[in-house]
């Protein structure tokens, strides 16, 4: 992949948090209630802290290899050893934004436009992507910017609660109750999830590169943190337990002068990030098919890689199967974005060592 | 030509979604809930929804139904009128006393969890039946709904803080350390008067207060910023005068004074600045000494009147102002858990430690 121009740090930042917030975030509050107990939202943390060593991971790479792209490093074997590898990869994110899409146009339907046909949120979402998809990453970075600034003002929204909001309902509890750290924390780093794309777009980073990827990381950490101590204080601690989508609460609780229940139209702003990681996650697909399979056209690779991901959307057909997906996607995303650094490392330092010629050129 | 196609089919495809003709919609603004004595079908469903007549004037229809849920019994409301019910414009649910003595949580559950009902609907009690409330028919007065929704934020507004909301009710019910309480209104003389406070323990109605009992209640809330003070008071050697003052809370806090085995004692600790608007005595409240005396008086007067619905509250083991929030604060988790709250609610001796200070006589001497 040639590209003439390279992303800014701010673009990249603003790239990795866009990709990373989806849909998790309704029910994220509920999620860290459930996984750390009371005031779980301490827990978001740490759990941001690994993120972080895995962005770190993925920056040695970029630093060892001084400057490789992901597709150079691995240019070293033969196509047929990388094919399976990089399919499993290929597939694995292609399901993953497929079904952010669809949760996020399921509980729609669910909340909003309880007769209004799946196919019709589909149909949008997919030709969305598809118009975005089209352009390079330089092209999708510069409207995420755009798109960053038409969502980030709804975080202020957050500040109708303060009237709400009691330190006395934080309780001074730490992590007790119904605690389950392992699997519910996995869960919630799964909405942190993202940030792993970067791993094909590091080396298009201008300068900074480490710094802007951890700062696009700390941008979804806070907003995260934010909403989660917003409705610690918000909800009393059983209450939020029992809060399907919390933070949907949250914002059907704003009350403006001349607009009742604004959270509908809210919501459907949240559509544009959710549009945006199902983009990144497609855009990673994309350039992996890509590679293995130079010979065809890039435009018809994407309409394929769209009635595909089209035809998968309507196998789940309740939220609770797409949350099944869901669970299983993930824990394959998180397998990979932890693997793949560690495995380009080991293929960096091996090469060098070897000091082989690539295979593939 | 791509472009185009693109463009056409986002029209297109935003135009497929469901239309909504205003004119033919239900649009629900209050529910009553009341128990019956018909074994088969316990619940009685009050719905009102407000329409055009065919002359275009604005009225209102009420459709009472008998079921055995609410959902059920809205689907009779359903078979009773010729438009789409919608039930996104509810503001007002309002309870029968006798419902509500037998708890309030399934009918709160069944609302939030639809999602076309927000949580910001209001909720209060009806001191008799929620459909007498519904169904009287005001002269001038259109729709009882946003009569009350009106009344209801008033109430708040002048800090009353009856505003209890579907989020706010569940949160109370669902905090360890807090129950809710609920405005009551009742007919009188063919009006709808706002008549006291209900007390709930967990969930289900315990009793009423009647609003000369319940503005100490507020008082001691620490929601309330400023509000009214009315009472009758002898300062001199004379008659009992009355006297008014406007308020302001300047501080509000409770204090609990526990050792994890020890969870006896706590004070509600409360300052007041207020401004006498009216005085019918005859001494001269602008002068410090007489103020001295005043603020005594009354100091004295909300401490030990205070005291009395504490004690009230404790007997009927209900705990609006949230004390046991404080007692948990003060304890680790464990012993938290062990502790019979309302056991130790109703042994506590909770104090009220008011301080009044008198600011200014108004704009008269």
């Amino acid at each position: 992949m040639q590209m003439k121009e390279k992303l800014s740090p701010f673009q990249a930042s603003i790239l990795v948090y866009l990709i990373q917030s989806g849909v998790t975030l309704f029910t994220l509050p509920r999620l860290v209630a459930e996984a750390f107990g009371t005031n779980g939202w301490i827990g978001l943390i740490f759990i941001s802290l690994i993120v972080n060593i895995n962005i770190v991971l993925i920056w040695l790479v970029f630093k060892i290899s001084k400057g490789k792209s992901f597709f150079q490093i691995i240019s070293i074997f033969p196509k047929w050893i990388t094919l399976p590898v990089n399919l499993f990869i290929a597939v694995v994110w292609m399901l993953l934004g497929v079904f952010v899409m669809v949760k996020f146009s399921m509980i729609l339907k669910v909340l909003f436009y309880n007769n209004v046909s799946l196919f019709y949120f589909f149909s949008m979402g997919y030709i969305l992507s598809y118009i975005m998809l089209k352009k390079d990453l330089y092209q999708i970075a510069k409207s995420t910017v755009v798109l960053f600034y038409f969502t980030i003002w709804t975080v202020f929204l957050l500040a109708y609660h303060l009237p709400e909001f009691s330190f006395i309902r934080l309780t001074p509890y730490f992590f007790k109750g119904d605690t389950d750290m392992l699997k519910g924390g996995m869960s919630i780093y799964t909405a942190l999830l993202g940030y792993e794309l970067s791993i094909l777009f590091i080396h298009m980073i201008e300068r900074k590169q480490l710094k802007s990827l951890i700062a696009g990381n700390s941008i979804t950490s806070l907003i995260y943190l934010g909403v989660t101590f917003i409705s610690f204080g918000f909800f009393s601690f059983e209450q939020l337990l029992r809060e399907m989508y919390p933070v949907v609460t949250l914002l059907g609780y704003i009350s403006f002068p001349v607009l009742e229940r604004v959270e509908s139209f809210t919501f459907s702003i949240f559509g544009l990030k959710v549009l945006m990681t199902t983009v990144m996650y497609f855009w990673g697909t994309k350039e992996l098919l890509q590679y293995q399979f130079k010979r065809i056209k890039p435009n018809f690779l994407l309409i394929g890689i769209m009635i595909m991901s089209f035809f998968v959307s309507f196998i789940p057909k309740v939220i609770k199967d797409v949350e099944q997906w869901l669970n299983y996607i993930t824990y394959a995303a998180t397998a990979i974005a932890f693997m793949l650094p560690i495995l380009l490392i080991i293929i960096v330092l091996f090469t060098r060592k070897m000091n082989r010629k690539p295979a593939n050129e | 030509m791509n472009k185009v196609f693109v463009i056409i089919m986002i029209f297109v495809l935003t135009g497929c979604a469901e239309q909504r003709i205003i004119d033919d919609l239900a649009l629900i603004n209050a529910v009553g809930y009341d128990v019956t004595e018909n074994k088969k079908n316990p619940l009685k469903l009050t719905g009102t929804f407000p329409f055009i007549t065919k002359d275009g004037k604005y009225d209102r229809k009420t459709i009472i139904v008998e079921g055995k849920s609410s959902k059920e019994a809205r689907e009779k409301v359903r078979l009773k009128t010729n438009l789409k019910l919608e039930s996104g414009q509810i503001r007002v649910t309002l309870y029968g006393q006798e419902l509500a003595k037998h708890g309030m949580l399934p009918y709160l559950q069944s609302l939030v969890r639809d999602p076309s009902i927000g949580t910001r609907a209001k909720l209060a009690l009806a001191e008799d039946q929620a459909s007498d409330i519904l169904m009287l028919q005001i002269k001038n007065e259109g729709q009882n709904a946003t009569y009350l929704e009106q009344f209801l934020t008033k109430l708040n507004r002048e800090n009353l803080r009856t505003n209890y909301n579907i989020y706010q009710f569940l949160r109370d019910y669902y905090d360890d350390g807090i129950d809710p309480i609920l405005p009551v209104f009742k007919v009188e003389k063919n009006n709808i008067v706002y008549n006291g406070i209900g007390l709930f323990h967990e969930d289900k109605l315990v009793e009423i207060l009647k609003p000369s009992e319940a503005r100490y209640l507020f008082l001691f809330r620490e929601e309330m910023k400023q509000g009214n003070f009315v009472e009758q008071i002898d300062v001199g050697e004379e008659e009992k005068a009355s006297i008014m003052l406007n308020y302001e809370l300047k501080e509000h806090h409770i204090e609990v004074q526990s050792t994890a085995a020890n969870t006896k004692k706590a004070s509600i600790n409360i300052e007041l600045i207020g401004d006498v608007l009216e005085y019918t005595g005859k001494e001269d409240v602008s002068d410090p000494k007489i103020q001295k005396k005043i603020e005594n008086i009354i100091t004295k007067k909300i401490n030990q009147e205070g005291k009395e619905l504490i004690v009230k509250l404790q007997k009927l083991q209900v705990d609006p102002l949230g004390i046991n929030r404080y007692v948990r604060n003060k304890m680790n988790y464990k012993e938290w858990k062990a502790l019979d709250k309302y056991q130790s609610y109703q042994e506590m001796n909770i104090n009220i430690e008011a301080n009044i200070i008198l600011n200014s006589s108004g704009k008269w001497k």
